[in-house]
């Protein structure tokens, strides 16, 4: 055997490892500096760590940018205030800081047309009083920093997602309360997950206050974190849309890193949102109209993005996200699904560095769903599945098999024509003023067929799956007596409408509100009633 | 050397670390040069200087700063003078007058 058999067998690892060896304690790039920062497994310096991440960045960004650009796109850049945003800022602008010898050749066009910077201020959910909330806000900060650049800055607060003016029409002044298809009292005993229908109420002009209890409210309702967390995500993303589009951008860029992407492929997965998992993971997503949504830091840890922010001393906002343990009520609901799936692949991460790039590249392979956006879920904006109740229950036991309690009758069947025989049913039947105290049931039955619009059956699965925990006790049943204790913002609202067919707010409310048919028959022949007082009194003014 | 010597070690902490120190991002301190562990002592490490931190500076909530295994939580990024304590001996790094030690946290805290 000669010497030089042995050579071709070595593998590529294998030949890193050694060419590692060699370097040891040297950067991998130059081969000169000494190494100061460790990336899976490769060793780098100050000068050619930052070079590596740039490259990585402007290869994201060729490959979801088409050959040759015609027509110039505008950005809008979401920052919140982390390292991730703020790296993202700067790359851009480094991107985009071209010699002024390129920028005048009008053979190279611009690539970027021009680039917006959007922020939500999340400060109003702390856990502070009144006074206190001025000083945390993170608007004036994210303003400073958008513009050291000269980006157009675009803020929102998060409680604006009540507001009218921030719904896919500018006017949706609507918002949803949700009632339960089964009173309380059967909640517990049905056997089954109660339907959840909607009514649609008026909005009038509410104050910033009032949007920010609304906001609260709709939190309080949520029994665990992982509710809260998935629902004000949503909204996120929702006002993130509007504010991509009001500022007539085409591309929303948002700053996910490889570990935040990591951690969302499983946590997604993990709270039933599988089906949408491609369309929030992907490095290019095509699923809203007419405005992309980019991650270019995708292949980028998030240790490289912090040390990158260290190493440009790029500040970045404290307490930028809504911190909403506080919310919860027992010490038990202090972890969510994300908190615990990040804990997961950080643990990970520590021992093996691949972790977090070996999820992505994995969820990489999903394509996403042929799903139209016309039938998108009212609440996440995303694909819903045909038939996703019925699988639901098909596959949910909600009582043990030996359970003694009888799964409710349908509505109409009880026994003494009320819609249970048990001691609790005066509160049922007490429920609407108007209703006689035995026609329970066939209210019920009736209204379900007018009064409420369908939620539940709107909803794609993780949305489903998600407002299981939200506090039945907190909505109203069909019967109308009990409080309701939140509301689901006009963009909600909005969102159930349009999938009705609803073109109006005006329209959508009249449907909704026509639980009583003589009333809206009465507004429409208003003007040919003759009311009794004026009768009286044109018969007076007779002589 | 004596055992009551001292250490000058500046220490900074970023990315909501600093919630768990008094909202201080800097805190220049002085950690004793030696720790005596049963019989013997040693120069001060890192391992000893995390479990000093977490008694002396540390203001609330330990669990966030500190692991089970007695190094600092994972997601929490350690730089000594600044490069990465990975390259230097992590956990068994000794400390030396004048160090910096950052904390930076990737995590979104809880």
């Amino acid at each position: 055997m000669s010497c030089s058999v042995d050579e071709p067998t070595m593998t590529t690892a294998e030949k890193r490892a050694k060419d590692r060896a060699v370097h040891a304690g040297f950067c991998c790039k130059c081969k000169t500096e000494k190494s100061t920062i460790t990336i899976r497994y490769a060793e780098y310096c100050d000068p050619c760590f930052v070079f590596s991440l740039d490259s990585k960045f402007r290869t994201a960004l060729r490959n979801a940018r088409p050959h040759r650009v015609v027509n110039p796109e505008n950005l809008m850049l979401a920052f919140s205030g982390g390292s991730c945003s703020r790296s993202l800022i700067h790359l851009f602008n480094v991107f985009h800081s071209l010699p002024p010898e390129v920028v005048s050749n009008k053979m190279h066009p611009k690539v970027y047309n021009e680039i917006h910077v959007c922020h939500i201020d999340e400060s109003s959910l702390q856990e502070q009083d009144q006074e206190g909330l001025a000083e945390l806000s993170t608007m004036g900060k994210a303003r400073e920093i958008a513009e050291s650049y000269n980006y157009r800055f675009h803020g929102v607060h998060i409680e604006d997602i009540y507001d009218p003016e921030w719904s896919d029409s500018k006017c949706f002044s609507a918002v949803a309360t949700l009632v339960t298809s089964l009173p309380k009292d059967q909640l517990a005993i049905s056997g089954q997950a109660p339907d959840l229908l909607s009514h649609l109420a008026p909005l009038p002009a509410v104050s910033r206050q009032d949007r920010i209890t609304k906001l609260k409210a709709l939190l309080a309702a949520c029994t665990t974190l992982t509710c809260k967390e998935t629902i004000l995500s949503h909204f996120r993303s929702s006002l993130l849309f509007q504010l991509t589009k009001r500022a007539n951008c085409d591309v929303l860029v948002l700053g996910d890193s490889a570990t935040k992407v990591a951690i969302q492929i499983i946590g997604l997965t993990a709270i039933g949102r599988g089906f949408s998992l491609p369309l929030e993971t992907t490095a290019i997503s095509n699923w809203v109209p007419n405005c992309k949504v980019l991650r270019p830091l995708k292949d980028s840890l998030l240790k490289e993005l912090d040390i990158y922010c260290r190493l440009q001393n790029l500040q970045t906002i404290e307490g930028h996200s809504a911190d909403l343990a506080y919310t919860v009520q027992s010490k038990a609901e202090v972890k969510s699904i994300s908190r615990l799936t990040e804990e997961f692949i950080t643990g990970l991460d520590k021992d093996f560095p691949s972790t977090a790039a070996t999820v992505c590249r994995t969820a990489a392979k999903l394509t996403a769903p042929e799903v139209l956006y016309q039938d998108r879920c009212p609440l996440c904006h995303g694909p819903v599945q045909k038939g996703v109740k019925e699988w639901k229950n098909r596959i949910t036991v909600m009582t043990p098999p030996n359970a003694t309690v009888e799964p409710a009758k349908p509505a109409g069947q009880a026994d003494d024509g009320c819609c249970s025989s048990n001691d609790n049913s005066a509160t049922c039947c007490s429920s609407g003023p108007s209703n006689g105290p035995s026609a329970c049931s066939s209210t019920r039955q009736k209204v379900d067929d007018g009064d409420a619009l369908p939620f539940s059956s709107m909803l794609c699965y993780g949305c489903l799956t998600n407002l299981r925990d939200l506090d039945l006790k907190s909505m109203g049943n069909l019967s109308g007596a009990e409080e309701r204790s939140f509301e689901l913002p006009p963009l909600v609202a909005e969102g159930i409408a349009d999938r009705l067919g609803y073109k109006t707010v005006e329209e959508a409310l009249a449907q909704s509100t026509k639980a009583d048919p003589r009333e809206s028959l009465r507004a429409q022949i208003q003007e040919f009633l003759i009311d009794d007082d004026s009768d009286g009194d044109e018969e007076d003014g007779q002589p | 050397m004596t055992m009551s010597e001292s250490l000058a070690i500046e220490l900074q902490f970023s990315g909501g670390m600093e919630l768990l120190f008094d909202n201080k991002k800097t805190i220049h301190t002085k950690v004793p040069a030696h720790f005596r562990q049963g019989a013997d002592s040693h120069a001060v490490t890192i391992r000893d200087l995390i479990g000093w931190m977490a008694s002396h500076l540390l203001k609330e909530r330990p669990e966030l700063f500190i692991g089970p295994d007695g190094s600092v939580r994972s997601g929490i990024l350690v730089l000594v003078n600044g490069a990465d304590w990975e390259l230097e001996g992590e956990l068994e790094y000794e400390l030396q007058d004048g160090d910096e030690i950052v904390f930076i946290s990737t995590l979104h805290g809880g």
